[in-house]
C-alpha cells in the first residue's frame, strides 16, 4: 500500500504548506486589487493572473532558471527537493487564491466600511473587524480551491521537483511515473486517489461559497 | 462565397505543392540519439533524397508509443529489451531486429563544482541528489542501477535519486546545479557544456538495437537507415565516432 500512501502524503503536505505560504499574499494581493485603486493596478492583476492562464511547464523553466545555476542561481540546493515541490505547487495556486479572495472582498458592502469607519474605527480596525469577517466564507473558499490547484500541479512541479519518491513525487507525478513504467493497474489506483482527494476538496470550496453567498443574503 | 474561390484554389495549390516533397522516414529513437541521427539524418537525406522525421525520448517511452499505435518505420532504442517488446506484440519482425552500436557510462559533476581527490565511490556515497534516468523505466538508468548494484551501493543511493524521464533530463538536473552528481552517457556528457566528466565507467555494456516495423511501408529504405546506423561504411563509422559512439565488433 506504500506505493499509494507515500504519494498521498507527499500531496497533501506539499498542497498544505503551498497554501500556508500562499494564504497571506494571495488575501492580500486579493484585497489589494479589490479594494485599491493604483497606478499599475491592471498590470499587477495581469502579473498575477499570468500562472493560471500560461502553460504550468513554462512556469516551471521560469523557476528552474531563477533558482538552478543556468540561471541566476539564487538556489541551486533547493531544486529536486521538497522546497521546490512546494515553491512550484504555490506559484501555481497564488493567482488562483488571490482572485478568488478579491471577489470575496468585493462581496463584502463597502458602505458597511465606511459605516464602521464614521464610527470612529480606524482603517486597520474596520479591515479586521468589518471587511474580514464578512468575507471569511470567501476567503477560506479561496484558500482551499487554491490547495486543490497545488494539489492537482504537475507541469511546474515536474520540471523542478522531479521524480524523488517520498520527498517530491506527488500523486500527480506518481501517475506520470506508472504510465511511463507501462503501469496502468498502479496508475489506475492513484487516478482515483487524486479524483477522490481533488472532489472532497472542491465540494468543500463549494459548500464555503453557497455560504458566503447565504450571508449576503441574510445582510439587512 | 465567390470571391473566397480563388484563395481556395489558391489553398488547394499549396497542399498539392506539399506531395511533391517526399515522405520523411519515421524514426522512433532514443533521447541520446539526438544529435547523432541529426547528422546521419542529413547523411542519409543526402543518399537517398528522403528526410528523417525524429520522435526522441526515453526508450521506454517511444516504445510505448509505437505500441500504442504511433506510425513510424523504425524504432532504435538504447536496450534490445524496447525492440523485444515489439517483436513480442508482434509489431516488428524478429528477424529484422539488430544491434548497432555501443556506448559507455560517465559520472558527471556540475561544471562549476569545485574538484575533489577522492575515488568515484566515495563521491557517490556524499552526493545529495543522484541524478540517473529513471532506473527502472529508461536503459540510461538500468545500466547506471546494474553498475551501482555492482559496486554495493545502489541499496545506499536508492533513496537519493532523482529519476529523469530520459537521460537528457538526468543530464540537464546536474547542469543546472539541482543534482550534485549524475551518471549518463557518455555522448550525452560529451555534448552538454554545463557538466564535467570525471569517471568513465568500465564496460557498461550499453548496447544500441533498432527495428524495422512490420507496417512500414518503405522497409527497404528503413533498412537502409539501419545499415547507416552500424557503421557499415566509412561516412557513417566516422559520424558514429565523432560523436563518441562505441562500433561493435572491434
Amino acid at each position: 500500500m506504500d506505493e499509494l500512501l507515500t504519494p498521498l502524503l507527499t500531496s497533501l503536505s506539499v498542497a498544505l504548506a503551498a497554501t500556508a505560504l500562499v494564504a497571506v499574499p494571495g488575501v492580500a494581493l486579493g484585497w489589494l486589487l479589490a479594494r485599491r485603486r493604483f497606478p499599475g493596478h491592471a498590470l499587477v492583476d495581469g502579473l498575477v493572473q499570468l500562472p493560471l492562464v500560461i502553460p504550468a511547464v513554462a512556469v516551471g523553466y521560469c523557476l528552474l532558471w531563477l533558482l538552478g545555476e543556468t540561471g541566476l542561481a539564487l538556489a541551486p540546493g533547493a531544486l529536486f527537493t521538497r522546497k521546490a515541490a512546494v515553491l512550484a505547487a504555490a506559484v501555481m495556486a497564488l493567482p488562483l487564491v488571490a482572485r478568488m479572495a478579491r471577489l470575496a472582498f468585493e462581496g463584502v458592502d463597502p458602505r458597511l466600511e465606511r459605516m464602521a469607519r464614521s464610527l470612529g474605527l480606524s482603517p486597520s480596525a474596520t479591515l479586521l473587524r468589518v471587511t474580514l469577517p464578512l468575507a471569511r466564507r470567501g476567503l477560506a473558499g479561496a484558500l482551499v480551491l487554491g490547495f486543490a490547484r497545488a494539489l492537482g500541479e504537475f507541469g511546474a512541479t515536474v520540471v523542478v521537483a522531479g521524480l524523488v519518491p517520498g520527498e517530491t513525487e506527488t500523486l500527480a507525478l506518481a501517475i506520470f511515473e506508472d504510465i511511463q513504467l507501462g503501469d496502468e493497474r498502479a496508475a489506475l489506483r492513484l487516478v482515483l486517489a487524486a479524483a477522490l482527494l481533488s472532489f472532497a476538496a472542491v465540494a468543500l470550496a463549494g459548500r464555503l461559497a453557497s455560504g458566503s453567498q447565504h450571508d449576503r443574503g441574510a445582510r439587512p | 462565397m465567390p470571391r473566397l474561390l480563388p484563395l481556395l484554389l489558391l489553398l488547394l495549390c499549396a497542399c498539392g505543392g506539399g506531395a511533391e516533397r517526399p515522405e520523411p522516414l519515421r524514426v522512433h529513437a532514443a533521447a541520446s540519439l539526438r544529435d547523432l541521427f541529426a547528422e546521419l539524418g542529413s547523411e542519409f537525406e543526402a543518399r537517398h533524397g528522403v528526410p528523417l522525421r525524429l520522435t526522441t525520448g526515453g526508450s521506454n517511452l517511444i516504445a510505448n508509443q509505437v505500441l500504442a499505435g504511433a506510425p513510424a518505420d523504425v524504432l532504435v532504442s538504447a536496450s534490445a529489451l524496447e525492440v523485444e517488446r515489439l517483436v513480442e506484440a508482434g509489431l516488428v519482425p524478429a528477424s529484422g531486429v539488430r544491434e548497432l552500436f555501443g556506448n559507455a557510462l560517465v559520472v558527471v559533476v556540475p561544471e562549476g563544482a569545485p574538484g575533489v581527490e577522492t575515488s568515484v565511490e566515495v563521491l557517490l556515497q556524499g552526493a545529495r541528489r543522484l541524478s540517473l534516468a529513471h532506473p527502472r523505466a529508461v536503459p540510461a538508468g538500468r545500466y547506471a542501477r546494474a553498475w551501482l548494484v555492482e559496486l554495493g551501493l545502489w541499496d545506499e543511493l536508492e533513496q537519493r535519486t532523482l529519476a529523469g524521464m530520459d537521460v537528457r533530463a538526468a543530464l540537464a538536473a546536474v547542469a543546472s546545479g539541482g543534482a550534485d552528481v549524475g551518471v549518463v552517457y557518455r555522448t550525452d556528457a560529451m555534448a552538454s557544456e554545463g557538466v564535467r566528466v570525471v569517471h568513465e565507467v568500465p564496460a557498461a555494456g550499453v548496447r544500441y538495437a533498432g527495428g524495422v516495423l512490420a507496417d512500414s511501408e518503405r522497409p527497404e529504405l528503413a533498412r537502409q537507415f539501419l545499415d547507416l546506423c552500424s557503421g557499415a561504411d566509412a561516412e557513417g563509422r566516422a559520424i558514429l565516432e565523432a560523436h563518441g559512439f562505441l562500433l561493435l565488433g572491434e
